[in-house]
């Protein structure tokens, strides 16, 4: 078989080649027409179009107007079908074969006529979309209900819906070179920096990946190093992507992944939620603290507990010192051990209970939580408190939900850390998690701005509180204009 | 070698801060030249005012090539000659630091004796430190930020609890014994200060109003020390003075209900200054290494400088002979002094006659 690069001006050849590419798929789908003595094709592929929109919009009028097309030639008769028979909003010329594959396999439907050398193509779209549902990993009290969905043309509708303003962009790229994943740059012109948009242009068409089936995959191409902390976000929320392109983020859209992209994206923001900003000022600025808290209680808790019941009882007071002292002598297991175990434990126990089939997941609950704990305490294996420390530690990471994996690995370093080298330890290890953040810098934004570089105004406006809308909605806050910015280099 | 701004000022000073506030933990009669510690604070005033005269000729230089270091102006100044300018700052570094470590791991054996190897400490915080350098002064001066404001409140928790130990009747008169005593802590207090060979480094890295900030780190350290010795003299009072470490006595009175003895985490909290400054040190070697070399700042550099400050360190600790020459404070008075206004002094002389006979050479 040939070869074809561009679309041939034979019909035969033409629909050999599409034959050819799509042998044994039972899902192509050819139909011949013929059109006042020219013969024509109409290629698609099932259950990416809708055959309903196919016959109503463009077999019927096809079909029905065949008789005043004018003359044999091909191009002229193809003219004369796009501007007085069809009138499909999205329908384009195309020459290229690789472009028709492409968009065939996107839910396009090809139309080839004898002794043309293009292609008219249709979008056609019918495959099944999921309906916009509540986020699951991203819930609000007071935010809007709906969450991105697969379909990346869906979720920039629901931008659009938010962002009513020209300055709003999308643009075009892919991302693998077999799935060739359609995604868009979503971003407020003007607003976004051109350095972090080229940087971002630059890192996608460099990204050598095969397959790209979520947004995951894209992360390690946008990220330089890979430190403790992502400087990449993650959002399942159209309204959050608003507020951030406003701040000059730029947002990537992947087909196929309910997830959307956030770069660069700050250590703060991950303990900020939209909810905080729907509440008021004070509430807002307690619950931020609360999550400070919880991250603080989520990665040092444990190590902490363990090195000071091991190195340093002398900072516990003395009635929680004899309890502690009373239930440690009663379980076989050193303290570290013990929290190693009651971590690994609870760790099995949320990978099953998320993986588990819906129905089992709160069987799996209760009978880890309640039933393994309970008798591990009463059995005498573990004592109370270690417990106690474990699941109040795991409950705070949820607080920030966006940091729970690098929590994860923190608290069980922390562990051995405060082992062997106590509530020191625990501090060198604070500096060096402090170091590795403070040390990132994607896109010319450092990760740990505005607290360091340290910049008041921003800290106080959106980091340990929560200022009014009246007050923050004088001033900009541009991601690219935080402390220690750079402009980023080519 | 054009050394590329990037920290600011604010940035600088405040790293050095906590660089030199963390050398407090070791404060003692011994190290303060004598008992009376109010008479130590007139002496930290006094040192501080002398540090200004000793910073002169790093000033001019740094006004002249505000891109350069002591160390690249010296081998402009003095070709291959000059080489030896990052050498002697690359032993100075390791010399202060190596003691600084090897105080810390004498304070572990002496005064808390944990039940973990203190070498073990001493390995995580070079380890931590040496990871700094690596990430390079931006990194480091950002830690630095914060550890500043954890320093921050971890001792005005410990300062504030302690006040209300605090008696008046505690203190000795101000030069009661004479002048001596004054004059030994002025030199102890400078011999503690490696802020210039620092700024003889890494001042061409920062940006902004240096003047202003070495002014305020002066004040700022002062008032830090000040209030420290003030404590001291004032909670613990004579006693202070029959102690190794009495700044950690004092953290160790802090009877709290709920956390009956914060000295593990004020200890844990100086800790974090010991790695900044460390780090600081170790980057700052990186940096004359690249002086020797030509070479952007290898990181091997950083690597052999922590190897070495360790080793001092380590036999300091172990060694007589070592613990003479690497704690003993003449030393690190005439180190200080030659490495922070002597060498600078010379490049200073030196390039002034080279640029002389040049202009001669031209008017010839």
């Amino acid at each position: 078989m040939q070869e074809l690069e561009q679309v041939s001006s034979s019909l035969e050849e033409n629909k050999a080649f599409f034959q050819e590419k799509f042998k044994n798929a039972m899902d192509f789908m050819l139909r011949e027409l013929e059109l006042s003595g020219t013969k024509a094709a109409l290629i698609a592929l099932d259950g990416l179009v809708s055959k309903q929109v196919i016959t109503l919009s463009i077999l019927n009028p096809l079909l029905s107007h065949a008789a005043e097309m004018p003359g044999n030639d091909g191009p002229e008769k193809m003219k004369f079908i796009e501007e007085h028979v069809l009138g499909s909003m999205e329908q384009k010329h195309e020459a290229d074969i690789d472009n028709l594959l492409v968009a065939l396999m996107s839910g396009f439907a090809l139309l080839f006529l004898d002794g043309c050398p293009d292609a008219l193509i249709f979008g056609v779209q019918g495959f099944a979309t999921r309906g916009p549902e509540e986020p699951q990993n991203e819930v609000m009290q007071r935010g809007a209900k709906d969450g991105f969905t697969e379909s990346y043309q869906n979720n920039m509708a629901m931008i659009r819906r938010r962002m009513k303003s020209t300055s709003l962009k999308f643009e075009k790229a892919e991302a693998g070179s077999q799935s060739r994943t359609p995604l868009a740059l979503c971003y407020l012109e003007g607003v976004a920096s051109e350095a972090i948009l080229r940087r971002v242009r630059k890192a996608i068409q460099n990204c050598d990946l095969k397959t790209t089936l979520g947004a995951g995959y894209l992360s390690a191409y946008l990220e330089k190093k890979t430190g403790i902390f992502s400087s990449v976000g993650l959002t399942e929320r159209p309204d959050v992507v608003c507020g951030k392109i406003e701040e000059g983020r730029i947002a990537i859209l992947v087909e196929g992944t309910p997830s959307v992209l956030l770069v660069p994206f700050l250590f703060v923001e991950n303990f900020q939620t939209l909810d905080d900003y729907l509440t008021r000022p004070f509430y807002g600025t307690f619950i931020r603290w609360l999550k400070y808290l919880a991250f603080f209680l989520s990665a040092f808790l444990p190590g902490l507990y363990v090195a000071i019941t091991t190195h340093h009882p002398e900072l516990l007071p003395e009635t929680l010192l004899l309890k502690i002292a009373e239930t440690q002598a009663q379980t076989p297991f050193p303290v570290m051990l013990e929290s190693l175990l009651l971590y690994f434990m609870y760790e099995v126990m949320r990978e099953a209970g998320l993986r588990a089939p819906r129905g089992l997941s709160t069987t799996v609950s209760i009978v880890g939580g309640l039933v393994i704990g309970d008798t591990a305490v009463s059995a005498g294996l573990v004592s109370a408190p270690s417990l106690l420390v474990i699941a109040l530690t795991a409950i705070a990471g949820y607080a920030i939900p966006r940091l729970y994996e690098p929590l994860a690995l923190l608290r069980l370093a922390f562990i051995v850390v405060g082992n062997f080298l106590g509530v020191w330890g625990v501090m060198i290890g604070l500096v060096f998690v402090v170091m590795n953040l403070c040390g990132e810098s994607e896109f010319g934004v450092p990760l740990l701005s505005p607290i360091a570089p340290f910049r008041g105004g921003l800290v106080l406006r959106d980091v340990l509180a929560r200022e009014n809308w009246k007050k923050l909605s004088r001033k900009d806050a541009k991601v690219q204009d935080m402390p220690g910015s750079r402009e980023i280099g080519e | 070698m054009e050394r590329k701004t990037n920290i600011s000022s604010a940035q600088f000073f405040l790293m050095m801060f906590v660089s030199r506030v963390v050398v407090t933990i070791a404060l003692n009669a011994q190290y303060l030249g004598g008992e009376n510690m109010v008479d130590s604070i007139a002496a930290y005033l006094l040192s501080m005012v002398l540090g200004f005269f000793i910073a002169l000729p790093i000033w001019i230089l740094n006004r002249k090539y505000p891109y350069l270091n002591v160390g690249d102006v010296a081998k402009l100044a003095l070709g291959k000659a000059g080489k030896l300018v990052p050498v002697c700052y690359i032993l100075y570094f390791v010399l202060t630091n190596g003691a600084s470590l090897a105080l810390f791991e004498i304070f572990l054996l002496d005064t808390v004796n944990p039940d973990f190897s203190s070498i073990l400490v001493l390995l995580a915080i070079v380890g931590v430190a040496l990871y700094g350098a690596f990430r390079g002064i931006e990194t480091i001066s950002r830690c630095a930020t914060c550890v500043f404001a954890v320093l921050l409140l971890g001792v005005a928790l410990v300062f504030g609890i302690v006040l209300f130990r605090f008696r008046t009747e505690n203190l000795e008169p101000l030069f009661a014994g004479g002048l001596e005593q004054t004059a030994r802590s002025v030199m102890l207090f400078v011999a503690r200060t490696s802020i210039f060979a620092d700024m003889a480094v890494l001042l061409p890295m920062v940006r902004g109003k240096k003047a202003l900030g070495f002014s305020l780190w002066s004040v700022g350290t002062a008032a830090f020390v000040s209030a420290l010795l003030l404590l001291l003299a004032g909670c613990l009072g004579r006693y202070a003075a029959t102690q190794n470490f009495p700044v950690y006595v004092l953290a160790s009175i802090t009877e709290v209900r709920s956390l009956q003895r914060l000295d593990a985490v004020f200890i844990g909290v100086w800790m974090m200054g010991v790695v900044t400054k460390l780090a600081c040190d170790v980057y700052a070697c990186r940096v004359c290494f690249s002086s020797l070399t030509r070479k952007k700042e290898p990181r091997w550099a950083s690597f052999g400088a922590a190897l070495l400050m360790l080793g001092t360190a380590f036999f300091a600790v172990r060694s007589f002979s070592m613990q003479k020459v690497a704690l003993n404070t003449s030393i690190l008075f005439l180190t200080t002094l030659f490495t922070g206004f002597l060498l600078p002094a010379l490049v200073l002389l030196a390039d002034w006659l080279k640029n002389r006979r040049k202009e001669g050479k031209d008017s010839e």
